[in-house]
């Protein structure tokens, strides 16, 4: 096993990042490739340029002689242009794509998570790492992957030119080469530090304004507002004079890079300038023209640029690396003990949910249910209505993710129609009822397509809704937020249960449908329970309601993830 | 555009800090183009003597003064650039502070509950997300756009003296503008609403996977997620048209650039010929030119992101109230509070039957029942945060309405069910509902929750730390310490939403009686599931009961 060392988690998310590029693979390599495009074109034109410079001012010819030369520059501008446009193209379809993949693979994880295995997690984290985490990836490949290639690949092929036209001049180049893993280095070093500490300066500063945010309405109530304003403005202050300290050690490696940048300009440009006027005999110098020096001093600015883009674009790095860490846990999250087993194929009972010697085991071992056998809906009695009551934590819940599939026994076997559960649909009636952002016909639609306008009307008026939707300017094509205005918690169940009377499902299981709801709401809840079952519905609910034990044809009691005697 | 105008005078309030900042990064400009300028001048003056030498010609050149010129040059870019970045990232960090002073203090005036959406954590995200869109004004659409067209000026302004034929050159720098303006125009409007189309994508999103159990049932998932992902193509489409705006103007402008020093080269070596311009000079201006193009190269990026930056501040602009709300009726003074066929409603539809009270000063209401049954709302209406109601509410014998009613609020303590503990001191949680009380007065607030073991416990007594959202506390030390904040604060009315939340019964019974000299001489009214779960009380209303 390899000793764990403290940076293996950024080294995990960093090949976890290079594995993601896959579906883009090509794109980066093309804008890859149209950047060293636009560098080559960038040597036809500089080179031009000293070419057309030293004609004219040394071999005395007209400008009006060097129409092919400047028509060659025209031509190498477009081409440097066309490609940097290019490049900048090709690394946006990239990240796209990349993006793009991993948010459907996030989908199709939580989809395979089930309901047990997304309920670990809040909505919110979720939401922000399917949107905010994965656009934190952009920069990495939109900016850093192309340009990482650039740094390497653009400072050799200036090297190599400038060997062809002095060989000393590249020395001067050469010997800042040794020194580039080390700019690298310094520049990786002073860009992370400078990233971690503003992220943390800017962390702590949203955490104090977001607390002061969150707690708005709080210290509007209590009259606090003026004074939490002005302590806003001292904590920010405060972090301020913090981070300028460090920030001020962080800029010197920036800085530096910078310096050698300028100094090498200076040298090669000196150096040529004494080579020139005959001083230096040694090497190549006395070869020395106008057009070699001047391309070589339009060059040598050139190689340092990749490097300086580089270090503009390590941000994106460090953003990307804390972004796919936490995206790479969360694809990595197996669904636990919920994974819907295959369950045997059609068994021989024709009951609609069989549960036999069916018991659940959490991975951290606690007991969900002991051993439970249960018939519900066989032969005569199809339409069944069966409440299961007991003390929160008694296994109400378990026992309704095993039946509804969301959870595969540990031992036993449960069978809904002969089949596995969750083969067919079914209704499931939780706390929060999923509302589309749609009209309330597109609500009730979805479960059933071909309903007629009076269908749907008939079903909301079973639950009360009917004439809220008559209030509406549009009825049922008015959007179901119109305004703003929303449905309240009660609405939103009711609206549910519109549903289930559409679809016309042969099995409804409902956990706690009336937890929290107001009084006329729960009326009609009841109320549609049992129009429900008479409708052909079997109906498992587990409820401590007593109106809904009640209704009940059979009750069951679970204590401990027990079934007591009915 | 005027969208930017609040925010542009808070940066205009620090004008001679953005002064030095922008001097700073013109002269980091100025030490570049000076650096390869000069470097272009030596070399072609060096050649050009060189030549001169092996013909023969004796000639002289002073090498030392350009030689010192370009190392002087070369150190003051690095100075200058290093000095540059520690200022203007100062200066970047005071803004920040002054765009979320301004922020808060707007949002601070406007009503409670029109604060915030229907899902207060979108909303934040949202608000968070274009807050940080702002923070980068100056840097990003501001400073660089000026430090281009000052470069610009300057270099016209030499030209002119120096040689004017070389003013053409600069007409593909002078044209940028025009790329600016079509990409800003092209980019502008599906950009400007992208904070919008992210808020309501997080909020599908968060309804799918609160109904993903149901929708699974159904076999509706894929469908949905499906949805979804079309959804999310809207906001990546304006990214991708957005960016390849973008790497469309970049490449205009790097033609432009070096499309300015093609020309100035080849106008500088015809002023050679006719004998207007030593060869040396020439190339200096090529090279200044060539340089000066550093000032641009940001510039496509910074505009695409305009439309962006202009739809959050329009959406910051909406958000809190500029000005201190008005507010009708007078207030009478504390009294005899009477409520008749008082009803509450939610989405049009009445929470509870019409109820009737007289509560005289100093007298006490219980509302019971079940969560849903309207008693937040009411309490809520008495607290002067919502108009969701009808019927008749008097004030020593004044028809009022709460929400329109000055300093309603400031006779009222309320404890909401869900109270916001801020990441600080104990004290400082507890100051915020009497700034002036005294360590003695904070510690017998907390004696009379059952809190003082806490305080014992506790490191550093009143001055510890309690954690981001009181984490530091278990769930009933948080409900007490909440209980106490609202019992501190001075007021004629008590409205207490469930005070005993998660706070086991022994302990409750022990609170019931340490906080009576805490509720003399108010009116209160509780709120709970069942009168056990509140303090003494004279008079209960159930609101369950058969409708």
């Amino acid at each position: 096993m390899p000793e764990p060392s403290p940076d293996t988690p950024t080294r995990e998310a960093g090949r976890w990042l290079r594995e993601r590029q896959r579906p883009a693979l090509g794109t980066i390599r093309a804008a890859a490739l149209a950047g060293i495009l636009a560098a080559v074109a960038s040597f036809f034109q500089l080179g031009g340029m000293a070419w057309i410079t030293h004609q004219v001012l040394v071999s005395k010819q007209a400008p009006a002689q060097l129409v092919a030369p400047v028509i060659m520059v025209l031509a190498a501008i477009a081409v440097r242009a066309a490609a940097v446009a290019l490049q900048n193209r090709f690394s946006a379809s990239a990240s796209d794509r990349i993006r793009l993949a991993l948010r459907r693979d996030l989908l199709d994880h939580f989809q395979h998570l089930g309901p047990i295995g997304v309920g670990q997690s809040s909505a919110g984290t979720l939401a922000s790492e399917w949107q905010d985490q994965v656009e934190a990836l952009h920069g990495y490949y939109a900016h850093y992957l192309p340009q990482m290639v650039l740094s390497v690949v653009v400072p050799l092929l200036i090297l190599v030119t400038v060997v062809w036209l002095d060989w000393l001049a590249a020395l001067f180049l050469v010997l800042s080469a040794p020194l580039i893993p080390l700019f690298m280095a310094l520049v990786g070093m002073g860009a992370e530090k400078l990233n971690q500490q503003h992220m943390e300066t800017l962390g702590r500063l949203s955490g104090h304004f977001l607390d002061r945010l969150r707690g708005l309405s709080t210290l509007q109530l209590f009259e606090y507002t003026g004074a939490a304003t002005r302590e806003i403005a001292e904590a920010t202050d405060q972090y301020r004079q913090v981070n300028m300290k460090t920030l001020r050690v962080a800029f010197l490696s920036s800085a530096v890079l910078e310096f050698f940048a300028s100094v090498a300009i200076a040298v090669i440009a000196i150096y040529i300038g004494f080579g020139l006027l005959g001083y230096i005999t040694y090497g190549p110098s006395p070869d020395l023209t106008l057009f070699s020096g001047l391309f070589i001093l339009l060059l040598a600015p050139e190689f340092y640029q990749p490097l300086r883009q580089l270090a503009q674009h390590y941000h994106d790095r460090a953003t990307a690396l804390g972004a796919a860490a936490q995206l790479q846990q969360r694809l990595a999250t197996g669904p636990g003990a919920a994974t819907v087993s295959p369950g045997r194929a059609a068994g021989n009972s024709a009951a609609v949910v069989e549960v036999d010697h069916a018991s659940v085991v959490f991975p951290d071992g606690r007991i969900g249910l002991e051993p439970l056998s249960l018939v519900v809906g066989k032969g005569g009695r199809k339409a069944e209505l069966v409440a299961v009551a007991g003390p929160s934590g008694s296994g109400k819940s378990t026992l309704l993710h095993l039946i509804a599939g969301f959870l595969a026994p540990t031992r036993g076997a449960v069978r809904v129609n002969g089949g596995p559960p969750g083969a067919r649909p079914f209704g499931w009636l939780g706390q929060t009822p999923f509302i589309r952002q749609d009209t309330w016909a597109g609500n009730l639609r979805m479960v059933a397509p071909e309903a007629t306008d009076e269908a749907l009307l008939d079903a909301l008026e079973k639950v009360g809704l009917g004439d809220l939707v008559r209030q509406r300017t549009e009825g049922l094509e008015t959007p179901i937020n119109e305004g703003g205005a929303g449905l309240s918690g009660g609405q939103a169940r009711r609206l549910a249960v519109a549903r289930l009377f559409l679809a016309r499902y042969p099995l409804i299981l409902m956990d706690e449908p009336t937890a929290g709801l107001d009084t006329r709401s729960e009326h009609y809840l009841l109320e549609a329970i049992r129009q429900l079952r008479d409708l052909g519905s079997t109906i498992i609910i587990a409820s401590h309601h007593p109106a809904a034990l009640a209704a009940a044809d059979r009750c069951l009691t679970l204590v401990n993830g027990r079934l007591q005697d009915e | 555009m005027n969208e930017l105008r609040p925010w542009l005078e808070l940066l205009a309030a620090r004008w001679r800090r953005l002064v030095v900042g922008g001097l700073l990064m013109f002269a980091t400009v100025l030490a570049g183009v000076g650096l390869l300028a000069l470097s272009g001048w030596f070399i072609t003056a060096t050649a050009l003597t060189g030549l001169l030498l092996a013909a023969g010609v004796a000639v002289q050149l002073d090498i030392y003064t350009p030689g010192g010129g370009i190392r002087f040059f070369a150190l003051a870019r690095t100075v200058s650039r290093y000095l540059e970045r520690v200022y203007n990232h100062d200066t970047v960090l005071r803004l920040l502070a002054d765009v979320r002073v301004a922020l808060f203090a707007r949002l601070s005036r406007a009503r409670p509950d029109r604060v915030g959406g229907k899902r207060p954590a979108d909303w934040l995200n949202r608000l968070i997300a274009d807050i940080d869109a702002l923070d980068t004004l100056y840097l990003q659409l501001v400073a660089p756009p000026g430090l281009a067209l000052a470069g610009l000026l300057l270099a016209g302004l030499v030209m002119a003296v120096v040689a004017p034929p070389l003013i053409g050159s600069l007409v593909p720098l002078a044209l940028l503008p025009l790329v600016l303006y079509l990409l800003a125009r092209h980019t502008l409007s599906p950009s400007r609403n992208q904070g919008e189309q992210a808020e309501a994508l997080r909020g599908r999103f968060v309804d799918v996977i609160e109904g993903n159990a149901e929708l699974q049932a159904a076999h509706l998932w894929s469908r949905e997620a499906d949805a979804l992902l079309h959804n999310s193509r809207t906001l990546d489409n304006t990214r991708l048209l957005v960016e390849r705006q973008a790497a469309l103007a970049n490449g205009l402008t790097l033609m432009a650039v070096q499309l300015a020093s093609l020309i100035a080269m080849l106008t500088g070596l015809s002023l050679w010929q006719t004998g207007e311009l030593s060869g040396p000079v020439a190339l200096l201006f090529t090279l200044a030119v060539l340089g000066l193009g550093e000032a641009f190269t940001g510039l496509p990026a910074a505009f695409s992101r305009l439309g962006a930056t202009l739809g959050a501040a329009g959406r910051l602009n909406a958000e809190g109230e500029s000005r201190s709300p008005t507010v009708y009726d007078s207030h009478p003074g504390p009294g005899n509070l009477q409520l008749a066929d008082f009803v509450v409603e939610q989405n049009g539809e009445a929470l509870v039957r019409p109820v009737s009270l007289d509560l005289p000063l100093g007298s006490r209401l219980a509302l019971i029942g079940r969560s849903g049954a309207g008693k937040s709302t009411m309490l809520d209406v008495l607290a002067g945060l919502s108009d969701n109601w009808h019927g008749e509410l008097t004030l020593a014998g004044h028809s009022l309405e709460p929400v329109r009613t000055s300093d309603w609020r400031s006779g009222v303590s309320y404890l909401t069910q869900r109270t916001h503990l801020f990441s600080d001191t104990v004290a400082a949680n507890l100051r915020i509902a009497k700034p002036d009380a005294t360590d003695q007065e904070l510690n017998a607030v907390l004696a009379a929750v059952a809190l003082t073991p806490l305080m014992e416990r506790l490191p550093d007594g009143l001055h510890s730390m309690i954690g981001e959202q009181g984490r530091g506390l278990s769930g009933g030390e948080r409900r007490r310490l909440a209980l106490a904040r609202a019992l501190l604060r001075p007021s004629w009315l008590l409205l207490l939403d469930e005070p005993f939340t998660g706070v086991d019964s022994a302990t409750i019974a022990q609170i019931r009686a340490s906080m009576e000299p805490w509720l003399r001489g108010r009116t209160c009214v509780f709120a709970g599931h069942g009168a056990a779960a509140l303090p003494g009380t004279d008079i209960h209303v159930n609101l369950d009961g058969d409708q």
